[in-house]
């Protein structure tokens, strides 16, 4: 099983909506794909389940220790993809240590999924990688990280290297996958600079050729609890994450099976 | 003005760039490789048995398999193994390659240990101080996995998942504290994969010598080993306090 985790250290970049819609383009791939909301926000769940104020999720599996994965996760109509909510635990730590404490628990959580054979689970973090977020990166085989195209988020780029470079003494096995432009604004000029910019920056191989637009459609999906590839409109955004799905099924080491 | 050079007003992009390319740089370990060879021909190997990252650290409640029942440290499996490995033994691991690991400030300050729900029932002190100890290790420290045995040799705690290299472990800490081998302080490592290492701390009590064994991305600082063991005796000592 490939553990994936989508952070940043800045919020409202995008996190949540690149964890749906990816896990969402994992799971038609015919991939068996859990989305783990671990964001005490509770992102995911709000966007796809009107229930999950009342869904038990990630945070109550960290504080009850004889808590089983299988009791938490929720099916979707697509008999591949499933996903468990945040939930309504307060397990969240604000520490600024390299380690929160829960990474055993994490742990066991991430060997309950694998005993379910699924191929593929996607951790939807919360922003800054610290305390839980940070020990999701400890079980983790992978992070990508999405980067607003707008100024401000090129300028946070050395506190997000920082912060993985921080990880990596922690998880030596965590790929960095690479940074995703999100929000990209092709009729703003500061967009595009900021892609450009960001491109020049880093090395190629660690910015995602595969761009997320910013577009109406979004919010548009979180307004009806769907991912945007299941709208009727939504076939030209599908079809940019499964481009992102085979530009990262590329780079995970080793491969995710078919 | 280009971009390049609004993003040079806010950032030194040659830092950046040499950060990047040092995440990217590093190879991933997808899997722990094999070190067997560095342990000699006796050695049985444990390739292929640890699972290090796929099991939730538990207590062992059954009877365990105990491969050194007080054994001699002079017996011979235990002195074949301390010799096959001995090239891979540091007495004090903590200057070499990679900074080493310290713990976080809090756990220096506080060390904290929680009282576990068998402190009031009954049990003799060790079994209590080392469940105490475990629950603190757990929760307090940034290791990858975890094994505690008793001067038994029983296994409290384990998520290392290897029963081959406990066995090591243990045989080198009893080595180490009794030939006299081992730094004053009893502590051993042993690298038992790329990026992998497992740091074995004797902890000493009246009724003998429990070992931890720590498996770790890089070696723990002397600070962060010293408060770990500091932490055991802390917990030794309120479970024998009468009354608690």
């Amino acid at each position: 099983m490939t553990t994936l985790a989508i952070t940043s250290q800045k919020g409202g970049v995008g996190k949540t909506t690149l964890s749906i819609n990816l896990a969402y383009a994992f799971a038609r791939s015919g991939r068996k794909t859990l989305l783990v909301d671990t964001d005490p926000q509770g992102s995911v769940g709000l966007s796809l389940t009107r229930q999950s104020r009342h869904l038990s999720g990630f945070y109550d599996f960290l504080e009850n220790p004889v808590m089983n994965v299988g009791e938490l996760i929720v099916p979707t109509r697509l008999p591949t993809f499933s996903l468990v909510a945040a939930g309504r635990g307060s397990a969240y730590e604000f520490g600024s240590g390299p380690i929160s404490g829960n990474i055993h628990r994490i742990r066991g959580f991430v060997s309950q999924i694998r005993a379910m054979k699924y191929d593929v689970c996607i951790f939807d973090t919360a922003a800054g990688l610290f305390g839980v977020t940070a020990d999701v990166l400890g079980v983790s085989n992978g992070v990508m990280v999405p980067q607003q195209s707008e100024p401000l988020g090129v300028r946070s780029v050395p506190k997000m290297l920082e912060a993985l470079t921080r990880m990596r003494a922690v998880n030596p096995s965590l790929q960095v996958l690479g940074v995703i432009l999100t929000m990209v604004k092709k009729e703003l000029s500061e967009s595009l600079e900021s892609a450009q910019a960001l491109r020049g920056l880093l090395p190629d191989e660690m910015v995602m050729q595969t761009e997320i637009p910013r577009n109406d459609l979004y919010v548009q999906a979180s307004a009806r609890g769907l991912p945007v590839g299941v709208m009727a409109e939504g076939a030209k955004t599908l079809a940019i994450f499964e481009e992102l799905r085979l530009e990262l099924e590329q780079r995970i080491n080793p491969p995710i099976p078919s | 003005m280009n971009e390049n050079e609004v993003v040079s007003q806010w950032l030194d992009p040659d830092e950046v760039r040499s950060l990047a390319e040092g995440l990217l740089a590093q190879n991933p370990v997808s899997q722990i490789p094999s070190h067997e060879s560095v342990f000699g021909k006796d050695f049985e190997g444990f390739d292929g048995e640890s699972n290090l990252s796929t099991q939730p650290l538990q207590s062992v409640t059954s009877e365990p398999a105990n491969p050194f029942p007080q054994a001699s440290p002079k017996s011979k499996p235990a002195r074949s193994v301390v010799d096959g490995i001995k090239q891979s033994v540091r007495p004090d691991p903590f200057r070499e390659g990679q900074p080493p690991v310290a713990l976080t400030a809090a756990v220096k300050q506080a060390a904290p240990l929680e009282v576990v729900s068998s402190r009031s029932s009954g049990l003799p002190s060790l079994p209590r101080a080392l469940g105490t100890f475990s629950n603190w290790l757990k929760k307090q420290t940034p290791i990858l996995a975890a094994f505690v045995c008793d001067p038994k040799g029983e296994i409290v705690v384990d998520d290392v998942g290897s029963e081959k290299l406990i066995k090591v472990a243990r045989s080198l800490a009893l080595a180490s504290v009794t030939m006299g081998e081992g730094a004053p302080s009893g502590l051993l490592q042993v690298e038992i994969a790329k990026d992998r290492m497992i740091e074995i701390l004797p902890l000493e009590s009246k009724e003998g010598h429990s070992i931890a064994g720590l498996v770790v991305a890089r070696p723990l600082t002397s600070e962060a080993l010293a408060t770990i063991c500091r932490s055991f005796k802390t917990a030794l000592s309120r479970s024998s306090t009468p009354g608690e």
